[in-house]
């Protein structure tokens, strides 16, 4: 079955077709949730909801652009919903930092170290440095979604490459050390 | 050997090709409320139809009951005129008797007068039903006087002329004040009859009519002295106008009595209504959540730990609508609090979040400043290998505390039924989530720390009640109604087997109307 024929059956509401696009696209949906969230089962939590809001809305699907492209912003939409609702971005009193440069070496460091250190991102940080730096969502763009001003969207940005970095250099520390 | 990259994209080439399988349970679930959702949805509509059929036989039968109470009272006055009418046959039945009676009195001018004054008492009688009636009652009474002797017949007929001739009541006016002269002893006799009569309308009609009657005997037995002067005096021709004349006050008395029946009808109507349908009573009830089986709605490590209820309020308004003296039905709103504490709980700040990961409340949505809280049951813990720092926690509790607005739809049906009544009570409720919170009690400081995300929006009670009452007056009750009420689908995610229940003692007044 095309993927064509898959999505129009979806819009009937056919389990089958849904649990073939499921398959198709959770793995791939579900390292979005991972970056966007907090840890784990808030990442399945999210991967839920996203899925659902996609197989409830997939008639509004256009095929102009991706199907991919589409149910990555929905899962992207559903992450930023949750926190939206509870208002954290807007740290009141929070001094802006400037862009920064911030250059790292390219070490052997495992996917996994990576992906928890941006789970442990604050956060306002976590979701800027995963709109703008892997996501490819501009600073307007971010600051549209989030509800922040420009400049906010690039603070979070520099502070969140800040700590990222931080935390890979004393990993590596820690681990020649041990190695040692 | 290594060389220098922008943070930016050592993360994007490491994250590029990263994918991650979720768990099997993420497809069920999204699975279920797909799919479930819309049995569930399917189900749903279907009360609510019930429900708005409800609402809708009772709105009808409140528009109904307006309407038709304009009707029935209408209705109320024609059976009331009709049950006058066998007491008007009563009289003429008397009445006959007494003609009789008095035909066996040789004198003719006597018993012509009294077949004036029997001409009379149909008039009234058909005057009290229906026109169409009245041409029988006049066949019935010339073939009665067809029966007598050819004078009387001959009357009959000049009586049935002088009805619809109007002009010859002036005349009969004239004549009146003509004959003056009376026979007296004569007439006493018919004069008798007719009385006798009229305390037979006595007997039958109440009070009020009876001194209407009476005048009207009164009048009677004048008319029926000129009636039988003129008999005397003048031709039969002229005794016919006399009692035309006197059909004329006659109808007077007959659109008085209609009038007294109205008057009744109205009287009964208002009785009727004082056996008031509908009623309307507030209430307020001090309500106790607990569950039937040991569970947590909160989380499967608190299955175990012991809960104490608390006690919280409810208040609304009801309405209700007596089908008949027993049976009512009954709606209404209310608000109602609950909440349950899960005690035996340490809190900790938990510094990495792979064990928040682990320790997180499944069915809680944290808030912000409580997201980095660690909640842990101490059933689960075994105080030999954990740390003591732990041991050393002193123990809290979680406060889950959740309301909602509740409309009931109930069956009462009343056991005893007197000044003091007991009744059962039998329905269901659908309880509408409309508040929602989770505390935390440690150190005796009770902060807020989420919601729960696992109680549905929408859910439904089975209610069961036993109701007694003590009528204070006749418009006011109190009521003491101790209810229980199972509660169904209230949470879709709750460990172990918590099957939450309450029980409210719904203390009111309620107002008939």
């Amino acid at each position: 079955m095309s993927l064509e024929q898959l999505i129009e059956q979806c819009k009937k509401n056919d389990a089958k077709a849904q649990s073939q696009i499921y398959k198709l696209y959770a793995s791939k949906l579900f390292s979005l949730s991972l970056k966007y969230s907090r840890n784990y089962a808030e990442a399945q939590d999210n991967l839920q909801d996203a899925f659902v809001t996609i197989f409830k809305k997939i008639e509004q699907y256009k095929s102009k652009g991706s199907l991919e492209g589409w149910m990555k912003r929905i899962t992207i939409n559903t992450a930023l919903q949750q926190y939206r609702s509870v208002g954290v971005f807007d740290i009141i009193g929070e001094e802006q930092i400037e862009d920064v440069s911030v250059e790292i070496d390219n070490d052997n460091i495992g996917v996994d170290y990576l992906l928890k250190i941006i789970q442990e991102l604050p956060d306002r940080y976590r979701l800027v440095f995963n709109l703008y730096a892997l996501d490819d969502y501009s600073h307007q763009e971010i600051a549209d979604m989030l509800e922040i001003s420009i400049g906010t969207s690039k603070s979070n940005l520099a502070r969140a490459r800040l700590i990222l970095k931080e935390k890979i250099e004393h990993y590596k520390a820690s681990s020649n050390s041990q190695s040692l | 050997m290594s060389d220098k990259k922008h943070i930016d994209r050592l993360f994007q080439e490491k994250l590029k090709d990263f994918e991650v399988s979720p768990d099997d349970s993420v497809w069920d679930n999204i699975h279920d409320r797909l799919h479930n959702d819309k049995r569930n949805r399917k189900v749903i509509p279907l009360w609510w139809k019930l429900a708005g059929v409800a609402a809708l036989i009772a709105l009808l039968l409140t528009v109904g009951i307006n309407f038709f109470s304009n009707d029935s009272a209408i209705d109320n006055k024609n059976i009331i005129v009709d049950t006058e009418n066998p007491s008007s046959e009563n009289s003429k039945t008397t009445i006959e008797d007494n003609a009789t009676e008095l035909e066996t009195n040789p004198q003719d001018k006597n018993n012509s007068s009294k077949i004036a004054n029997e001409e009379i008492d149909f008039n009234s009688e058909s005057n009290t039903g229906e026109d169409g009636l009245n041409s029988n009652d006049f066949n019935r009474n010339t073939k009665y006087s067809n029966h007598k002797n050819t004078s009387k017949s001959s009357y009959t007929n000049v009586a049935d002329n002088s009805v619809k001739n109007s002009n010859l009541k002036k005349n009969s006016e004239t004549s009146d004040r003509l004959n003056v002269s009376s026979q007296n002893d004569r007439f006493n006799s018919t004069a008798d009859a007719v009385t006798f009569s009229t305390k037979d309308d006595q007997k039958l009609n109440n009070s009020e009519n009876q001194k209407i009657d009476k005048d009207e005997a009164d009048k009677l037995i004048k008319d029926l002295k000129n009636n039988s002067d003129s008999a005397v005096t003048n031709n039969s021709s002229e005794i016919s106008v006399e009692s035309s004349s006197k059909e004329g006050k006659k109808e007077n008395k007959t659109t008085q009595s209609i009038e007294d029946a109205i008057a009744e009808a109205n009287n009964e109507d208002e009785k009727e209504k004082k056996l008031n349908r509908w009623n309307i009573s507030p209430n307020v009830a001090p309500v106790y959540f607990n569950s039937l089986g040991k569970g947590s709605t909160i989380d499967e490590q608190f299955v175990d730990n012991t809960k104490t209820s608390e006690i919280s309020m409810s208040y609304g308004l009801g309405g209700s609508y007596a089908i008949n003296d027993r049976l009512k039905v009954r709606a209404g709103i209310n608000k109602v609090g609950m909440g349950y504490k899960t005690n035996n709980v340490i809190a900790f700040r938990s510094i990495d979040s792979t064990s928040r990961a682990r320790t997180r409340i499944a069915n809680v949505n944290m808030d912000p400043n409580a997201s980095d809280m660690t909640y842990m049951s101490t059933e689960t813990l075994d105080s030999n290998i954990t740390p003591e720092v732990v041991n050393s926690k002193s123990k809290g509790s979680i406060d889950q505390q959740f309301g909602f607005i509740e409309v009931p739809l109930e069956v009462e049906y009343a056991l005893v039924n007197k000044r003091f009544g007991i009744n059962v009570i039998g329905g269901f409720s659908t309880l509408f989530v409309d508040e929602n919170e989770i505390y935390s009690v440690v150190d005796g400081a009770r902060t807020r720390i989420g919601e729960a995300n696992n109680i549905n929006s929408m859910s439904y009670s089975a209610n069961f009640g036993l109701g007694i009452n003590y009528n204070v007056s006749e418009k006011i009750k109190v009521n003491v109604e101790p209810t229980f009420k199972y509660q169904i689908n209230t949470f879709n995610n709750s460990s172990g087997d918590f099957q939450p229940y309450f029980i409210g003692i719904y203390t009111g007044l309620s107002y008939k109307f």
